[in-house]
């Protein structure tokens, strides 16, 4: 990260580039010579003004290049290029053609034209060293008023010393697997080496003995990194700079750390420069890019100037290509790419993304609704926003139809899959529930609870959905029957079977199925009605029955025949219907006269299911009929009352099954004692007192489960009753939570539930109930935030 | 010249010059060809090891993150109940320490810094308190130790391989490998950051100190870094004052320093710190640790001084100019905040985060024109996970125009992208208490307090809502906690008093 980015003067694309050297080959200042992978050599004057290609010449030669290197190798001649590559070392001479040594001694701002057809220069192959292993890289080493030596390191860390065509010496001072930069100082002499993580400095002296013995290093030190360039400083002061992956350090004379930088990213290249300007020889400057794209430039140890590079450099070089571009900055990456650039003042390319000041007020109005909707979405859903996932499920009634397999024949029903309705009662027929389930995405299992007053094999199913099987699990009396479809992977469908139970007889054909799905914790419920004939047949009518009801109506009376006709009957004023398998029976009679209908029965349970029936089918033959009835409180009362003397009754019951609880065990008590006495005399007389008192007992305990059973078949007369009232509170369009499920399911006793519905705790029973026909239930006092919130963004729309 | 081979690099050569020029996974590649050639190539094994360490490589120094079993499990505290001003825990009482009034305070309950850290939580509280912060607030905390993470780390970059694992550990011969110098880096380098076994590593690094006659600061630091990731604290200590000894090296005293921090000690620490300074004159690692130590003990002036010798040494260190901006800005000086957040952003930075602190600043300078436009680019730009940061943040932009309907719009609606935001809910509660609507002011203040028990507002307002409504007993539990968080603060201090009498009348 810096604020500001180099400043690009020239690049060039030169592909598979491996290799960039600074060297002078005339007029005292550098040209560019660039090596290729592919074996190319390049050379560049980029401070030649007049010509934008810069090239002076191409030589291609038949080895990959590792490293240049330009000095004066030989007494006799200068301008030399040494180029090494994996198996050779060459030495070039750099000749220039006739047009430059003219200009040789001019200067570079009087170069005036130049032919680009002319070759500007060659370069001559002058001699070339062989090696057996490959080389991996190189370094100069300068000598007193001699030609300088070449020092090659090969991949096996052999070093070889080349003075001119001869080879001095090849050893392997220290033995390592990977070889790493090396240098030497002239000042003391010594060699660095940085091969595999270590450096170590050798008495170059000890080297060049040729002696064969084990070299000695004077200090090494474990980089703890691998190193990449190293750069030695001479003068009074000789430092060692290693560039490693992660830090840099500076070593003195001695071997001790001078400094250290540690590199937010990884080091790519460093470059030690001299500036003319700043001559000041205390201080080691240097330039690091790392491969976050920054050139990081450092006097010592301490960041003097950052800047973005845009590119990360494998290569640095600080030339000076002529007088107006002097310390340029030279880059290479990996991908090709050569910079020629200086640091400026230019501010880093970042840009500030677009500016929105103009508001669109009605927008962003839009924008804060959405938002609203997703808060409220979000606070209805507990915090999360509900995900529209689920289980689809469908019910649909099926087939009706008759028994066709007594329960005596259970034993072959295995083979057939029948429907068999063991607590069926006699002659009823049963009606198909199709139950249908889509979209079970990873559901395996779904558990399917039944709530009806009609009977079915079971209360409870389960569904295995992952191995495709129906398993139909009976836990009522009969066990073991067990029905298998193969079904789709994520639908799935059952038919569950309904029809009058033999126990109990219902009072609603109400049918609520829900299931449940044990791993999402998902679950479905749907209700449906069955058809009334699955409850009832034609029978006699019945005129002088206890309990009646009367349907009022707007229009005229529609025949009964008319109205049920799947029932055979052709009386279009009375029809009789019974409770399959059961005396019960209801009776519906039209009057012409008075457009009423009045149901007719001895069972108050009964009123109900035939009203709405028959509420059900005169609003479905004439659209928009008024309809009303009179709810029949007498009825209520009277159930009510029934209810609490059959309560009254049950525990006074109960207090006699105590009394003889008591007195039996008292004459077991008297019978232990007797026997443990052995005054067996009154034998007789005892067993007589506690056969009778036993009896007595068994009596009273009939009776009380007796008293219990007409109190539960009241209780659902009762609820009968409230949702026939509701039913009829309905038609006058009055809501109320008078329904049949009103006292079920709950341990609360009716005043209570009562008072909880209409809240107060003032009147009896009765006056309650009559309240809560006539009105529908108050709101709750729910908080009602939105109101006002829409108000407030009334208020600021306003504003 | 036309059949003329290809000539470019080829073998060994290429692989180096890849990993050179840090093209690390081409690298590796030819380094897998090159074995698949010739599978007893140590050196091409050796730089493999190193392609595959260096892809997963963390620095060990900055790599502080603590598990919640490290934290409260943590036996290596030396002194449990230290004075004020020696340990984290207790930080000096003095004014200019920890004020959460004048500068927030993390989920953790350590101040606010410019940058966020995984170290940034200290233990403070119960370890049941810390488990349900860290479930229900975004922290860099994780929630199970810090070994069984590395684990899985671990697991992880090997999964990424196709070839499964590079080197069987449980078959190579370590005492030979981990004895020779020429590959045991790579391999305890491999062994330390690819596979995170850290079992291993330390015993490589022990036969490798062994066989460089324990006279090798480097395998002296590594056996350091395993002990410190093993929790065996001591043993650290030891090796890395043996390495001191021998060489003084940035990353040896930074190494021991957190040593001490780790196990509370930052006045040791601060002196390692000087030691390396001694050693290394303004280093910016050894600065940087100082300033941080300074920050959590509340020495903001310190840690302030600190910071810039840092940016004097190194201008563009990030962590230090939003640092020294963050306490400017605590500090009541938004126009020299803004200043040093605007050089971040001309550093080429632009996140939400630093947007919306530019917007701050320019508001609390009253430059309204440049705040609006910086608040619109941190909106534009934020991601989730900042969202509701700066929502709240916009919320209290509305608080100071004086738009309270639309600042508690905003409130709620960082609270949708942050059920757990415990400032907004906060802040919210106040503005419902404002409007009368007191007990849901109660219920947003106490859900405040259950996402964050040490935050010392959500405590405070609601003792204040208690003791108006003469819930004398939950006032004085609040405030109790409140003062807990923040032991100087005069009011609660105060309330307390008046509410004393009315347990002695009783």
């Amino acid at each position: 990260m810096s604020l500001f980015r180099l400043v690009e003067w020239v690049s060039h694309a030169v592909p598979k580039v491996s290799t960039v050297l600074n060297a002078s080959f005339y007029q005292e200042r550098d040209q560019l010579v660039v090596g290729g992978e592919d074996g190319q050599i390049i050379i560049l004057d980029p401070g030649c003004r007049e010509d934008n290609n810069h090239v002076l010449v191409t030589t291609q030669t038949k080895y990959p290049i590792m490293e240049m290197a330009s000095d004066v190798f030989l007494s006799t001649m200068d301008r030399i290029l040494a180029v090494l590559s994996p198996t050779k070392l060459t030495y070039y001479a750099v000749n220039f053609g006739k047009f430059f040594k003219n200009l040789l001694d001019i200067q570079p701002y009087f170069i005036t034209s130049a032919n680009p057809d002319d070759t500007h220069a060659t370069l001559d192959e002058i001699f070339c060293h062989s090696f057996t292993t490959s080389a991996w890289n190189m370094c100069v080493i300068p000598i007193d008023d001699s030609p300088s030596q070449i020092l090659v390191q090969s991949i096996d860390c052999k070093l070889s010393l080349f003075q001119g065509d001869q080879c001095v010496f090849s050893l392997v001072p220290l033995r390592a697997l990977q070889p790493g930069p090396i240098g030497y100082c002239q000042t003391t002499q010594t060699l660095f080496v940085a091969n595999n993580g270590f450096l170590a400095a050798i008495k170059f002296s000890l080297m060049s003995s040729g002696s064969q013995k084990k070299i000695n290093y004077d200090w090494s030190f474990n980089l703890g990194d691998t190193a990449i360039k190293m750069e030695v400083t001479e003068g009074l002061k000789p430092t060692t700079i290693i560039l490693c992956r992660r830090h840099v350090s500076a070593f003195n004379g001695s071997g001790s750390v001078v400094w250290q930088i540690r590199l937010e990213a990884v080091g790519m290249a460093m470059c030690l420069y001299k500036s003319l300007q700043i001559n000041n020889t205390q201080f080691n400057r240097l330039i690091i890019a790392t491969s976050d794209d920054t050139l990081l430039i450092f006097k010592d140890n301490q960041l003097i100037w950052n800047c973005n590079a845009q590119i990360s450099p494998v290569s640095l070089l600080v030339c000076s290509y002529n007088k107006s571009y002097e310390n340029v900055i030279t880059m290479m990456a990996s991908s090709g790419k050569i910079v020629i650039g200086y640091l400026g003042t230019e501010p880093s390319l970042y840009k500030v993304p677009e500016d929105k000041v103009i508001v669109n007020y009605a927008d962003r109005m839009e924008q804060l609704k959405e938002i609203e909707l997703k808060i409220k979405e979000s606070d209805a859903a507990g915090g999360a926003i509900k995900r529209k996932e689920g289980i689809q499920m469908k019910v649909n009634i099926g087939e009706i139809g008759k028994r066709t397999v007594r329960k005596h024949s259970l034993a072959l029903t295995h083979l057939f899959h029948l429907q068999i309705e063991p607590n069926a009662a006699n002659n009823a027929p049963y009606c198909n529930l199709m139950i249908d389930f889509s979209e079970l995405h990873n559901v395996s299992k779904l558990h399917l609870n039944v709530n009806s007053e009609c009977a079915s094999p079971s209360k409870t199913f389960q569904i295995n959905v992952g191995s495709s099987i129906i398993h139909r699990v009976i836990i009522l009396e009969i066990q073991g029957v067990r029905k298998k479809e193969r079904i789709s992977e994520s639908t799935a469908s059952i038919q569950i079977p309904f029809y009058v139970g033999s126990k109990t007889s219902p009072t609603s054909n109400k049918v609520t199925i829900t299931a449940h799905c044990m791993f999402t914790q998902m679950s479905v419920t749907k209700t449906i009605e069955l058809p009334f004939k699955v409850l009832f047949e034609e029978s006699q009518i019945d005129r002088n029955a206890k309990y009646k009801l009367t349907i009022d109506t707007a229009g005229a009376v529609i025949g009964l025949d008319k109205l049920f006709s799947e029932f055979e009957s052709e009386n279009p004023q009375a029809i009789g219907f019974s409770l399959h398998g059961s005396e019960k029976t209801v009776s519906i009679f039209a009057a012409n006269k008075s457009n009423r209908y009045r149901i007719q029965s001895e069972h108050v349970s009964l009123l109900q299911i035939a009203s709405k029936e028959l509420v059900k089918r005169i609003g479905e033959s004439v659209q928009g009929m008024e309809i009303g009835g009179v709810i029949p409180f007498e009825y209520i009362r009277e159930t009510l009352d029934e209810i609490q003397e059959l309560e009254t009754k049950k525990k006074e019951e109960s207090k006699v099954i105590d009394c003889r609880m008591k007195e039996v065990r008292a004459i077991e008590g008297l019978s232990l004692n007797s026997c443990k006495t052995g005054n067996m005399s009154n034998l007789t007389a005892m067993d007589a007192l506690f056969d009778k008192s036993y009896r007595e007992l068994l009596t009273s305990m009939d009776n009380y489960n007796n008293f219990s059973n007409k109190i539960e078949n009241e209780k659902a007369a009762l609820n009968s009753l409230f949702q026939l009232a509701a039913d009829l509170s309905k038609l006058s369009r009055v809501e109320t939570v008078l329904t049949n499920n009103f006292w079920t399911t709950t341990h609360q006793s009716l005043r209570e539930r009562l008072c909880y519905a209409v809240r107060s705790d003032r009147g009896n029973e009765m006056a309650m109930i009559e309240k809560l026909c006539e009105h529908s239930p108050k709101e709750l006092p729910k908080i009602k935030e939105e109101e006002e919130e829409e108000e407030e963004k009334e208020e600021s729309i306003a504003a | 010249m036309s059949d003329d081979p290809v000539i470019e690099f080829t073998g060994f050569i290429k692989a180096c010059r890849l990993f050179r020029e840090n093209r690390l996974p081409e690298a590796e590649v030819v380094c897998t060809n090159l074995l698949r050639k010739n599978p007893l190539d140590q050196a091409t094994w050796a730089l493999k090891l190193q392609c595959l360490s260096d892809s997963t490589y963390v620095d060990e120094l900055e790599n502080e993150d603590m598990g919640l079993a490290e934290t409260f499990l943590d036996q290596n505290v030396i002194a449990p109940s230290a004075r004020p001003g020696t340990s984290f825990q207790r930080p000096k009482t003095t004014a200019k320490g920890i004020n959460p009034i004048l500068r927030p305070s993390t989920n953790a309950g350590r101040p606010l810094s410019g940058v966020v850290r995984p170290q940034s939580a200290f233990k403070s509280g119960s370890m049941d308190q810390a488990v349900r912060t860290a479930r229900t607030a975004k922290t860099a905390r994780a929630v199970s130790s810090t070994s069984a993470r590395n684990m899985r780390l671990g697991t992880a970059s090997m999964a990424a391989g196709a070839d499964g694992e590079f080197v069987n550990l449980a078959r190579i011969k370590l005492p030979k490998y981990a004895a020779d110098p020429q590959v045991n880096r790579q391999l305890f380098e491999y062994v330390f950051y690819f596979v995170n076994d850290i079992k291993v590593a330390h015993e490589i690094a022990g036969i490798a100190s062994k066989a460089a006659e324990f006279e090798d600061y480097y395998w002296k630091n590594q056996l350091a870094k395993c002990y410190l990731r093993l929790g065996m604290l001591q043993d650290a200590t030891k090796q890395l004052q043996s390495s001191l000894q021998q060489r003084k090296l940035i990353e040896t005293f930074a190494l021991l320093a957190k040593t001490y921090n780790r196990v509370d000690q930052p006045m040791a620490a601060l002196r390692t710190y000087a030691e390396g300074l001694d050693a290394f004159s303004e280093d910016v690692t050894m600065l940087t640790g100082m300033a941080r130590v300074q920050e959590a003990l509340g020495e903001y002036e310190l840690s302030i001084n600190f910071y810039k010798r840092v940016l004097d040494a190194q201008s563009n260190n990030i962590e230090a100019i939003a640092c020294v901006a963050t306490t400017y800005y605590y500090g009541g000086k938004p126009e020299i905040a803004l200043r040093y957040y605007r050089r971040i952003l001309q550093m080429g930075v632009s996140s939400p985060e630093l947007f919306m602190n530019i917007g701050l600043c320019c508001l609390a300078a009253q430059q309204f024109d440049f705040a609006l436009s910086s608040i619109i680019r941190a909106q534009a730009t934020m991601t989730e996970d900042v969202a509701a940061d700066v929502w709240y943040n916009i919320g209290q932009v509305m608080v100071d125009v004086g738009d309270l309907p639309s600042a508690a719009r905003a409130y709620r609606l960082a609270l949708t992208h942050d059920p757990d935001h415990s400032e907004s809910l906060v802040n919210l509660g106040i503005l419902r208490h404002r409007e009368g609507r007191t007990d849901e002011a109660r219920s947003l203040f106490g859900s405040a307090i259950s996402k964050n028990p040490l935050m010392f507002e959500g405590n405070y307002n609601l003792a204040l809502v208690c003791a108006a409504q003469g819930k004398y007993h939950e006032c004085r539990r609040l405030i109790e906690r409140a003062l807990e968080a923040f032991p100087d603060h005069d009011h609660c201090k105060r309330m307390l008093n008046s509410l004393k009498p009315l347990y002695e009348a009783i």
